[in-house]
């Protein structure tokens, strides 16, 4: 598959400290992809060099198969983390400047801008001064003008912060119209269920270097092992080679220390003639890796 | 280049369309065209219930002398109605058809005393028990008139009595009249002031409201959507002509009003008076004061891009406002000696250059090749710092959320692209 955005060993210091050090990722047309990470992990400033508003001291970012950075830039669509729009203008008239600067002609700009109105159900509110709206509703008109102009790239930096569950609801249902026209999507976010809904591949990274990069399932599945969960009355008094027990929603949950394997868990019930109703080997949440990944990286240092 | 030039022309258009539409602007804009024609309705409403709306009344002359001949019955800007009745001329001060009679009696010649025959008294007769000085000065030009008529033509002595206005002609060096009035040159000083005065409104307002809109887009993350369709410089340049444009469209609509509205104005206040100015001067007035506000307007949009917030913005803009209102202290030196080697070095350092060079254009303190070296240091000094706000511009966003400092500024404008 074509590659989208392809980041390669880039690496940014800010007055002599490394705020992004030698990570690569690349993204294919027609894949979500999230980026993860605790806040000051250089999420944003990874983004920010993607989009050229910052240059790396090192490593290289293609756009679009290579196409010139300005040429790229305007079939990418981007979402920044701070919102701002102008307070002082008329909703339709940021969204049809917004679409001029992507080079569209005045009437598609402006025909686009109503289309994602409507889809965003704020096309009643398009003669409106922005500063007459609600905070989400401006984060709506913000994503409609990233949007807007059909873009082959969409970067999204921490897209559902501040929103409505509805809202967010409504732009998670736009995010996959878009992925199956074929465009490459690009979010930074804190929240992991969303990137367990959304995305089929992650990068975590933490005081700007890489921890994870690669499927989701993949990265899951690869500790999964490590976790068992047991639904059953009560459990056995003694549980050899677990290192960790929690009750939750009517199962045990066991997190097994090093050379215990699964199997060894359900023995020990079988051994107490404890019934058991089900039986599983958990896959670890995505909030799980993270926690657990970046603890490791912060004590590593 | 064709690309970065429709980026800038897309900034412009949004730029003056958001900039144009704000109610300060328009309040500001209209402000002066609004207070005119106020002034304008004030006196004309004035006028309409004032009961000497009417043109002024004649004078009545009774000459009860045989002797005397008539002197004409214009004098002075007043026109004279001759009775040969005492009782003719009240009778005519009675119906109004004059405003006051002046009775010459038979022993004039040895007395020299004349009747002054009056209505209604004005609210302030009390303070002056006699006719008016206009009215007094025109009655004694009519006696000294009346008394020389039959010797000599009545056109010379008309002269004769009322005497002669004095004109200025000022001698160039090459010995010829220059063709310039005082009032030309009176009303070009004015007019060189009044746009000192308005680069200064313009840069106070225009160019530090640039200053703190670059500020806000960086305070507000909008700058990070630009930055990923147009470049630096094309925002900056798009952004300086916008509201430079705006400010030019206000003091068009000022200018345009007070051209309009003020001869208007003339019209209807007796004794109001005209200013001719030099257009070829305005010409050159108008050229400073736009690369004056060039300039300014350049060196506020690079405050904005190197400030972190909109307040640091506006506490650095004196660095622009300080050397203009420097440029306005020294003003008197600059017109007592408009060649001096002050006015010299100020007209070539380009923020005080554009208010000295109008100040001594308008008094002749500067050739026309001085002139043109100003005006291009000025203009050439505004783009080399368009050029060098881009790259601050760049480098302050480089540098996210740290404040620059010169060493950081120069480091990025040796390499930001």
């Amino acid at each position: 598959m074509d590659v989208a955005l392809e980041i390669k060993d880039v690496t940014k210091v800010y007055d002599g400290r490394t705020v992004v050090d030698h990570v690569s990722l690349a993204v294919e047309y027609g894949e979500t992809f999230g980026l993860l990470g605790p806040n000051g992990s250089g999420k944003t400033t990874t983004i920010r060099m993607a989009l050229d508003i910052i240059r790396p001291e090192s490593g290289s970012v293609s756009l679009l198969g290579g196409m010139s950075t300005r040429k790229a830039l305007a079939r990418v669509g981007y979402l920044p983390e701070e919102r701002g729009l102008y307070q002082k203008s008329k909703v339709i008239d940021i969204l049809v400047y917004l679409g001029r600067l992507k080079r569209m002609d005045a009437a598609t700009a402006r025909a686009n801008a109503r289309e994602m109105l409507q889809r965003v159900g704020l096309y009643e509110y398009r003669n409106k001064k922005v500063q007459a709206l609600s905070r989400g509703m401006t984060q709506l008109v913000q994503f409609s003008g990233a949007l807007l102009h059909k873009p082959d790239l969409i970067i999204l930096d921490e897209p559902f912060a501040g929103l409505d569950p509805l809202n967010v609801r409504l732009m998670k249902e736009i995010l996959r119209e878009q992925k199956k026209r074929g465009a490459a999507i690009v979010f930074s976010t804190h929240q992991m269920p969303d990137v367990e809904e959304l995305c089929e591949r992650v990068l975590l990274i933490n005081d700007g270097q890489t921890l994870l990069y690669g499927r989701l399932a993949e990265l899951r599945q690869a500790r999964g092992m490590r976790s068992v969960r047991v639904t059953a009355d009560r459990q056995p008094e003694s549980m050899l080679g677990v290192v960790d027990t929690k009750f939750q929603n009517g199962s045990f949950e066991y997190l097994m220390g090093e050379g215990t394997k699964p199997d060894e868990i359900l023995r020990a019930y079988l051994d107490a003639s404890i019934p058991v109703e089900r039986y599983e080997i958990a896959l670890p949440s995505l909030n799980q890796i993270f926690i657990e990944e970046v603890s490791r990286a912060r004590n590593v240092k | 280049m064709l690309e970065t030039l429709n980026e800038m022309r897309l900034i412009f258009a949004e730029e003056l369309r958001r900039f144009t539409r704000g109610k300060g602007y328009i309040i500001l804009t209209l402000a002066v065209p609004t207070i005119l024609l106020v002034v304008m309705g004030v006196i004309l409403t004035v006028r309409a219930v004032s009961p000497d709306r009417e043109e002024p009344k004649p004078i009545g002359i009774v000459t009860l002398s045989n002797d005397w001949a008539s002197a004409s019955d214009d004098l002075q800007g007043f026109h004279f109605l001759a009775f040969s009745t005492r009782q003719e001329g009240i009778n005519a001060l009675t119906e109004g058809s004059v405003k006051e009679v002046f009775v010459i009696p038979e022993d004039y010649l040895k007395t020299g005393r004349v009747e002054w025959l009056h209505g209604k008294d004005s609210a302030f007769s009390g303070l002056n028990s006699g006719p008016s000085g206009a009215s007094s000065a025109a009655v004694r030009a009519y006696l000294r008139t009346t008394l020389a008529i039959e010797q000599m033509v009545p056109e010379l002595l008309a002269r004769a009595v009322v005497g002669a206005t004095f004109e200025r002609v000022r001698i160039g060096e090459d010995g010829l009249p220059v063709e310039e009035d005082a009032d030309t040159k009176v009303g070009t000083i004015i007019v060189s002031l009044v746009f000192t005065l308005l680069l200064m409104f313009s840069i106070m307002i225009g160019a530090a409201s640039l200053g703190e809109a670059v500020a806000e887009e960086k305070e507000n993350r909008m700058i990070d959507v630009l930055l990923t369709s147009v470049k630096p410089l094309s925002l900056m340049a798009g952004k300086v002509l916008a509201i430079g444009t705006a400010q030019l469209i206000m003091i068009t609509v000022w200018v345009g009003s007070v051209v309009i509205i003020v001869p208007r104005i003339a019209d209807i206040i007796p004794g109001a008076f005209e200013f001719p100015i030099n257009l070829g001067l305005l010409v050159w007035v108008l050229a400073f004061f736009l690369a004056g506000y060039f300039v300014s307007a350049v060196i506020m949009a690079g405050i904005g891009a190197a400030a972190t917030k909109v307040q640091e913005a506006n506490q650095l803009a004196f660095l622009v406002v300080f050397p203009l209102l420097a440029s306005v202290y020294v003003l008197g030196l600059i017109l007592s000696n408009p060649d001096g080697a002050l006015a010299r070095v100020l007209s070539f350092i380009p923020l005080t250059a554009p208010s000295a060079m109008m100040i001594r254009l308008a008094v002749d303190g500067s050739s026309r090749l001085e002139s043109l070296a100003s005006l291009a240091v000025i203009v050439a000094t505004g783009m080399a710092l368009l050029w060098a706000s881009a790259r601050v511009f760049r480098a302050s966003l480089l540098m996210y959320g740290q404040r620059l400092n010169l060493r950081r500024v120069i480091r990025a404008l040796r390499e930001a692209g």
